[in-house]
């Protein structure tokens, strides 16, 4: 085969491959997927934290905490529709779990951006859920 | 006209900007027309500028004569006042029927105001 | 004095003019992926605009041809206008990001729907370049952009390790993701030496009409300018590598930037934050957009210029109008403005080579320069940095392939 045909194969098949195929979780995909939570948790404590202490802004939050929402359902949504097997499949229900209480607290918070209250207590809460995300990815 | 005795036509006159007597900008340098070639004194008869010429330069070239609009205009060599870094020419763009691309546009944003 | 005041004023614009979208997001990704460890790779992105601007100012000053005039002569039209077509989809891309970017920010400021606020951002655009007097624009959002200084008072408020600071300085290799590591470095390199920048410089050199005794001067005014300008990368590394690192965070939104100076300085760090980005955002979007404009006219020879009114270069006005149209189409189409500037970044270091050749060929031009030829010092940079560009531009894209765009 020409020299460029095997340059168009390797273009094509490099994406796919890097990529991975849908469906099945990787242990590497779903470290990833972990990280992500813990990314979106702990990102979302720093935004209550700033909530509390009265040193952000209302907009800000709000439009932040929809973004951030948006993001962590995807990964939420992601988890729901991959199948894992052995000790995988339990950390993946966990991480299910995980991700809907963060997008949760993300919610909350992005309806009541005015909050100090709440957002203090949303802020321990993201904490912890971004501690066990990191737990859940090692 | 002021022109060095040897001049690189690749590097010193083809694709360099045109300018008209009144220091407006009015093309490129698309092509150059020779002659004397077949009696070995070759020089340049006139600059070819437009669209159509691009044909003659390579395969990008051939698919932008095609995409572009603009008939070719050929400047008679003795037109040409001196060469630096631009060619400039002795007349006005309109006198030798440069720079059109830029009178028909004039149509679209001249009824804007401010410009 | 006079004369001192208008170079600080002009070196104060180019510190707030050096920061786009570009370097937002690598610099904050790279910080919160790798600490302080690609800060070396910034200096040599710094150097690199330097080298590159340094000779396209003094060439438009000798010559006055700006790039694309010098492109075109050397690479003659064929290869040329593949090297415009390349420059036209990356400052699209780019302008495109950028719009995106704007329009976030308007919405992390106001709340106003993002959709909206893309056309209120192109609007707001196109009005101020056609009313504002261009050394106006410069000024204005230069100016503006300084209050991303903020980030470097964040910085310090953060209390990094300093001396892990001062190791990120020196280069070298990651010790593990050295795959992801070389895929930011690229990055960081190719949002520092943003092209669109140099044609914009060049043109701007060329309608200013520098001649060979203006070339000390505007060669200090981007050293320093370029250089301070720097500083706001580092800041922005910084802050990600003491603020996001620790925390796991990854950042993937421009309100994350803004974070890293909410954090540290509350309140009035988070609005100096966004309205730094504003500005810097919005001043890039003006200067990819004429630069796009500017490669289009100078290599068809059109009359160019923002000196000259609108009817005075048609063609011109109307390529600055339809970039900004179809970048509006693009970014309508709900392509993530953050996503679209790694892509922009990256695909504008493969085609870095194409425009950087012929200005190094032209700069070392003797009949062209004059005694301002190239001499020992700028070819040995110039030579060094057509290595590192051929270097990043070949491995550009198969490292976005392998590290899935940085994500290991």
């Amino acid at each position: 085969m020409p020299l460029r045909a095997w340059i168009w194969l390797a273009l094509l098949i490099l994406p796919t491959a890097a990529c991975g195929g849908g469906g099945t979780l990787s242990t590497k995909a779903f470290q990833k997927q972990a990280e992500s939570l813990q990314s979106f948790a702990a990102e979302g404590a720093l935004v209550a934290e700033g909530t509390a202490d009265g040193r952000a802004t209302e907009t800000f939050v709000s439009v932040h905490t929809e973004y951030l929402g948006k993001a962590a359902t995807k990964v939420e949504t992601d988890l729901g529709s991959a199948q894992a097997s052995g000790g995988l499949e339990e950390k993946r229900k966990s991480a299910l779990r995980l991700a809907g209480r963060i997008t949760d607290q993300l919610e909350q918070l992005h309806r009541a951006p005015d909050d100090p209250k709440l957002a203090a207590r949303l802020a321990a809460e993201l904490r912890g859920e971004a501690d066990a995300a990191e737990t859940l990815a090692k | 006209m002021s022109s060095p005795e040897e001049l690189d036509l690749g590097l010193g006159l083809l694709d360099h900007q045109l300018g008209d007597s009144e220091g407006r900008r009015c093309g490129n340098v698309d092509d150059l027309e020779l002659e004397g070639l077949s009696e070995g004194s070759p020089r340049v008869a006139a600059i070819l500028v437009g669209p159509p010429v691009w044909r003659g330069r390579g395969r990008l070239g051939r698919l932008a004569s095609r995409v572009a609009r603009g008939q070719t205009v050929r400047i008679p060599w003795e037109e040409v006042d001196r060469i630096d870094s631009a060619v400039h020419l002795k007349k006005t763009a309109p006198e030798l029927r440069l720079g059109r691309g830029d009178d028909r546009a004039r149509r679209w944003v001249e009824w804007i105001p401010g410009s | 004095m006079k004369k001192i005041l208008q170079i600080a004023l002009g070196i104060l614009a180019a510190i707030g003019g050096f920061v786009d979208i570009g370097d937002l997001v690598f610099n904050v990704e790279a910080g919160a992926k790798f600490g302080y460890q690609l800060l070396w790779v910034v200096v040599v992105g710094v150097v690199g605009i330097i080298v590159y601007s340094e000779m396209c100012g003094r060439v438009a000053a000798v010559s006055k041809r700006p790039v694309f005039d010098a492109i075109r002569e050397r690479l003659g039209f064929g290869v040329g206008l593949g090297a415009l077509i390349s420059s036209e989809i990356v400052n699209l891309m780019t302008l495109a990001a950028e719009v995106g970017g704007l329009a976030l920010v308007l919405q992390l400021l106001s709340g106003l729907p993002y959709r909206v606020l893309i056309l209120v951002g192109i609007a707001g655009l196109a009005a101020v370049i056609w009313i504002a007097p261009f050394d106006w624009i410069e000024r204005i959002f230069g100016y503006g952009g300084l209050a991303l200084l903020v980030f470097a008072v964040g910085a310090v408020k953060l209390h990094p390790d300093w001396g892990s600071v001062s190791h990120g300085f020196v280069p070298h290799v990651s010790g593990s993701d050295q795959l992801v590591y070389a895929y930011f470095a690229v990055g960081l390199l190719g949002a520092a030496m943003t092209p669109y920048e140099v044609y914009f410089y060049s043109s701007g050199a060329v309608e200013e009409g520098w001649t060979p005794k203006d070339i000390g001067l505007n060669r200090a005014n981007a050293m320093i300018g370029y250089g301070l300008g720097g500083f706001l990368s580092f800041a922005l590394m910084i802050t990600a590598g003491a603020l996001f690192l620790p925390l796991g965070i990854e950042p993937e939104l421009i309100g994350t930037v803004a974070l890293g100076a909410q954090v540290p300085l509350g309140e009035i760090g988070l609005l100096l934050a966004l309205v730094g980005i504003l500005f810097a955002v919005g001043g890039a979007a003006i200067d990819t957009c004429f630069s796009g404009a500017y490669n289009l006219a100078q290599f068809f020879g059109w009359e160019w210029g923002k000196y000259r009114r609108p009817s005075g270069a048609p063609r011109f006005t109307l390529a600055w109008v339809g970039l900004l149209v179809l970048a509006l189409l693009v970014i309508m189409s709900g392509i993530d403005p953050v996503l679209l500037t790694e892509y922009a970044v990256i695909f504008s270091v493969v085609a870095l080579p194409l425009t950087y050749v012929p200005i190094l060929l032209v700069a070392n031009d003797r009949a062209y320069m004059g005694r301002y030829v190239n001499g020992r010092l700028a070819n040995a940079f110039g030579l060094l940095y057509l290595l590192v560009i051929l270097a990043v531009a070949v491995s550009a894209i198969p490292l976005m392939i392998l590290t899935n765009q940085g994500q290991g």
